[in-house]
């Protein structure tokens, strides 16, 4: 395949290998023969992109379709987009190096709201019209999908449909319809109108919104009659007849992720109520120990990588976990194959997977409490004690770990001076914790990296309707924490509070937030997650421009009664359930995981999964 | 617990290359070195010199060969790659020393390579080493290249002047080293020197110091010889091959890495 790039331009950008493709494992297939061609599209740089478990899965998902060709597009760094506008050259897929405009469908995977402006921006590079109102019959349909198109609205005037819910479920259906429709010749117009069809797909132009002066939304209203009130997110029901792929893309160079990824269960049963993903991904759905074991077998055979990433939300919720570690740990020890386990509770850690997996190889450990005291790790449904916290990391120091990463969150509702001291007072009772081991046992200095991100609202928690704390509140918050610790074994750092603000924005953003992403990426704005390229005085004059208070989305409490911007989505749970566990949370009153006892969230409606075990 | 990818850890193995030259670096008896070349071709070209080795990593598990690990807290892979290549340029002449725990056909090492390993990377030779060998790094001496040059060199401008060129006593070019640049004497470095072309295109043959005790890449050779043209030179359109790496061996003269230090089969049956 000849690179889409020439040489010499190729040999004056950065990481040049981003854009060649050849990696183990990609799909060759002859494009001239195939119905369909989708680009999943990738709002970020290649090595982020390519870490993505989703990618993986619907990569080959969709491939293993004679009819479609699935290729990857990923957002060309700023070098060589500069490059590719000097020189008039499209953006293109990896696989073919063909450009994307010529598609049937682009289907881009919505992780991050900080990535937004680099949606717009491939589209631009890639020479399509922006707003789908503009997008003709030779344009590709745009499809966005992703834990963040769960409220769509800011995007909505760009992208056709929404696919809400997990890949597996629909996509043989909504290409067949595709297939069929062309065949008849019928057009995209005919072609969306019958995916209205479907619980799960939202098409934003097929509903009005009205406005109140406030700016609250005062109506929101199908206008076509086949458009839904509600669109329902579908999930997959069963997780060990449902595809998953026996290969993995293996980059040629190094990327963020770079190891065999295991998917060992969907959603959590936890429910902590500033936790998106515990809410929209519910019910907990999970694979069996056999199925896992088998797929880790095929994935490290053909990939050849020597580390198995578990991956889940609390990994150490999953019912098979003990037989499953000890499955992999006995069936790869000797292949020279680690484990490595993202994320794990420290309340459910045992000291003897720790030494078994020990016995491998050794790295840091990631501790999440998320709040200082347990009044506010009450107020959070993060049901963890400080006593737990200090046994766990008790364990692990024992077991010859030395550094630790504690995560904790600032701007929490209901949060006091008090609970952000406890941020620094738990952190150093942790340094103290490694101190209390005999000095033989300790080899080196313990190092303790608490660090504190901003509290950001988001749709489909019981805090959706919470303000969230403005730029000075946050930074004098993260000062009161700093002032507390003096111990020089604990290090903190505190993530970027503009970034937390304008994620806030967009989070919780509504139609008209769109004009504000638009106009920021007129300024050039993109790569908005990357620190250094990240500008925020261009997003503030864009939000000046457009006339949109970026306050008004970020620092605003809602009232119940308020029209959201994602009401006419539902992932299972039920507002009152979120109205109930937002009072709960008020009087600190923590909520029982599912398998405690069902608290009646709503997702059963699915019909399987925890709710049923 | 929910990270977005940006916050995501870096958790990378530092694989660090073996060089058993080295003091302090005993080499366990059990252990066999395959001595093996391959190329590193259009497809590949952009891949830098760790990841080649990381990728040799993962061909090595696929292909399930009995590597040998080191010892320690985190085992890796005992492999040494040669000089590493400038990103862009194409080889028929990369070496590697991967040390296996079970003595095996050297040709299976590359056989079950070459069904797994990614497009325009090849393997073409495998060797057991028998005799007493420096790693494949240590050992290079020399590096013979193919440049095709840019159409501004025409092939009466290169047949009329390359003697000439060579004929110099002393060429100077500027070398850029850590922290700054400096004048060096190339000329002896400059094994050969040939006009190569043909009908399609503009080549020329270089032969080069390379390895630890003196390197020469072959872009400021052509660039000084632009220069002595009175040519613009345009780094990014030039194109290099690698075709070999080479030692120097008291009593043998020039050899490739790959010759006389082994045997390309053991007697096994393995086709
Ligand atoms: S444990 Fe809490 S924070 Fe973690 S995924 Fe589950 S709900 Fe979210
Ligand atoms: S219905 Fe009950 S068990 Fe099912 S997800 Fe909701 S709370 Fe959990």
């Amino acid at each position: 395949m000849k690179n889409r790039i020439p040489d010499e331009i190729l040999l004056q950008v950065e990481k040049p290998a981003r854009y060649t493709g050849n990696e183990i494992n990609m799909v060759v297939k002859d494009p001239n023969k195939v119905d369909i061609r989708f680009g999943f599209c990738f709002p970020d740089v290649y090595e982020v992109g390519m870490s993505h478990l989703g990618l993986q899965i619907l990569y080959y998902f969709l491939n293993r379709r004679e009819d479609t060709y699935c290729e990857r597009v990923f957002a060309p760094w700023t070098d060589l987009e500069q490059k590719m506008r000097e020189n008039n050259i499209p953006l293109f897929s990896i696989e073919t190096q063909q450009d994307i405009k010529d598609f049937d469908f682009l289907g881009f995977t919505l992780q991050y709201e900080m990535s937004y402006t680099n949606v717009l921006n491939m589209l631009d590079l890639a020479g399509i019209p922006l707003f789908s109102k503009y997008r003709t019959e030779k344009d590709p349909i745009i499809v966005c999908g992703g834990s963040c198109a769960y409220n769509p609205e800011p995007l909505a005037e760009f992208v056709d449909f929404f696919y809400l819910g997990e890949g597996e479920v629909l996509y043989d259906d909504i290409l067949e319809l595709y297939k069929q429709n062309k065949k008849a010749g019928g057009t995209k117009q005919q072609f969306l109108e019958k995916l209205l069809q479907f619980d799960s797909i939202y098409i934003p132009k097929y509903y009005d919104v009205t406005y109140k002066e406030n700016g609250e939304i005062a109506s929101f209203l199908p206008n076509h009659k086949n458009a839904r009130k509600i669109i329902q997110k579908t999930v997959v029901l069963d997780m060990d007849t449902v595809y998953y792929p026996e290969k993995q893309l293996v980059p040629l160079i190094d990327v963020v992720h770079d190891r065999v990824t295991l998917e060992l269960f969907r959603g959590c049963i936890r429910g902590c109520r500033f936790c998106q993903a515990g809410f929209v991904y519910r019910p907990v759905r999970e694979k069996t120990a056999q199925t896992l074991l088998k797929q880790a077998e095929q994935l490290v055979k053909n990939s050849g990588h020597e580390e198995i990433s578990l991956i889940s939300l609390s990994t150490s919720d999953f019912t098979c976990f003990e037989e499953l570690a000890n499955g992999l740990l006995e069936e790869f020890s000797k292949e020279e194959v680690s484990l490595s386990l993202p994320s794990l509770r420290i309340d459910a850690f045992s000291l003897e997977l720790m030494e078994k997996i020990q016995e491998v190889r050794k790295s840091s450990l990631t501790f999440a409490p998320e709040a200082g005291t347990q009044r506010l790790r009450n107020v959070i449904n993060k049901n963890l004690t400080e006593e737990e916290i200090l046994r766990g990391c008790a364990l692990a120091f024992s077991g010859g770990w030395t550094r630790v990463k504690l995560y904790f969150m600032i701007g929490l509702p209901t949060e006091t001076e008090q609970d952000l001291k406890g941020i620094a007072e738990l952190s150093e009772k942790i340094v103290e914790k490694y101190y209390e081991l005999p000095k033989e046992k300790r080899p080196r200095p313990v190092q303790v990296v608490a660090s504190s991100s901003c509290f950001v609202p988001k749709p489909f928690t019981p805090f959706q309707w919470d303000a969230q704390n403005t730029f000075d509140e946050f930074l004098q918050k993260a000062k009161t924490v700093k002032k507390q610790i003096t111990k020089k074994q604990l290090k903190y750092q505190y993530h970027d509070v503009k970034l937390s603000f304008l994620e806030g924005v967009i989070a919780r953003g509504d139609r008209k937030v769109a004009k504000a992403i638009y106009r920021a990426w007129q300024l050039g704005c993109k790569f908005d997650g990357w620190n250094d390229l990240f500008q925020y005085d261009k997003w503030i004059q864009a939000f000046e421009e457009t006339g949109i208070d970026p306050a008004f989305y970020a620092n605003r409490e809602r009232s119940y009664d308020e029209i959201l911007p994602w009401d006419h989505i539902s992932v299972g749970v039920s507002k009152q359930f979120l109205i109930n566990e937002r009072e709960k949370a008020i009087k600190e009153e923590v909520t029982p995981n599912c398998r405690q006892e069902c608290s009646h969230c709503g997702a059963k409606c699915f019909g399987r999964g925890v709710c049923y075990e | 617990m929910v990270q977005n990818v940006l916050e995501g850890v870096f958790v990378m193995n530092e694989q660090k290359q073996i060089d058993y030259s080295q003091k302090g670096y005993t080499k366990p008896k059990e252990h066999f070195i395959y001595r093996v070349k391959f190329t590193k071709g259009e497809e590949v070209k952009f891949i830098g010199h760790l990841d080649i080795m990381r990728l040799f990593q993962r061909a090595i598990k696929r292909a399930k060969l009995p590597v040998a690990y080191s010892q320690g807290f985190n085992p890796h892979q005992l492999l040494s790659f040669a000089n590493p290549l400038t990103l862009g340029t194409t080889s028929e002449g990369e070496y590697g020393d991967f040390e296996m725990a079970e003595k095996i056909e050297p040709a299976f090492v590359m056989n079950e390579l070459n069904k797994t390993l990614p497009k325009g990377v090849k393997v073409l030779d495998s060797v057991l080493i028998t005799q007493k060998a420096q790693s494949a790094m240590a050992s290079i001496d020399g590096a013979k290249y193919i440049v095709y040059a840019d159409k501004k060199l025409t092939k009466e401008l290169l047949e009329k002047n390359i003697n000439e060129f060579l004929a110099q006593k002393e060429i100077f070019v500027m070398k850029k080293t850590k922290n700054n640049e400096k004048i060096t004497d190339i000329r002896k470095d400059i094994f050969d020197m040939k006009n190569i072309s043909d009908e399609r295109e503009i080549k020329i043959y270089l032969y080069l110091a390379a390895g630890s005790r003196r390197n020469l890449k072959p872009e400021p050779v052509i660039k000084s010889f632009y220069e002595y043209l009175g040519l613009e030179f345009e780094k990014y359109y030039m194109k290099y091959h690698r075709l070999d790496l080479m030692r120097k061996e008291e009593g043998k003269g020039w050899l490739a890495l790959g010759e006389e230090i082994g045997v390309r089969s053991i007697g096994g049956k393995y086709e």
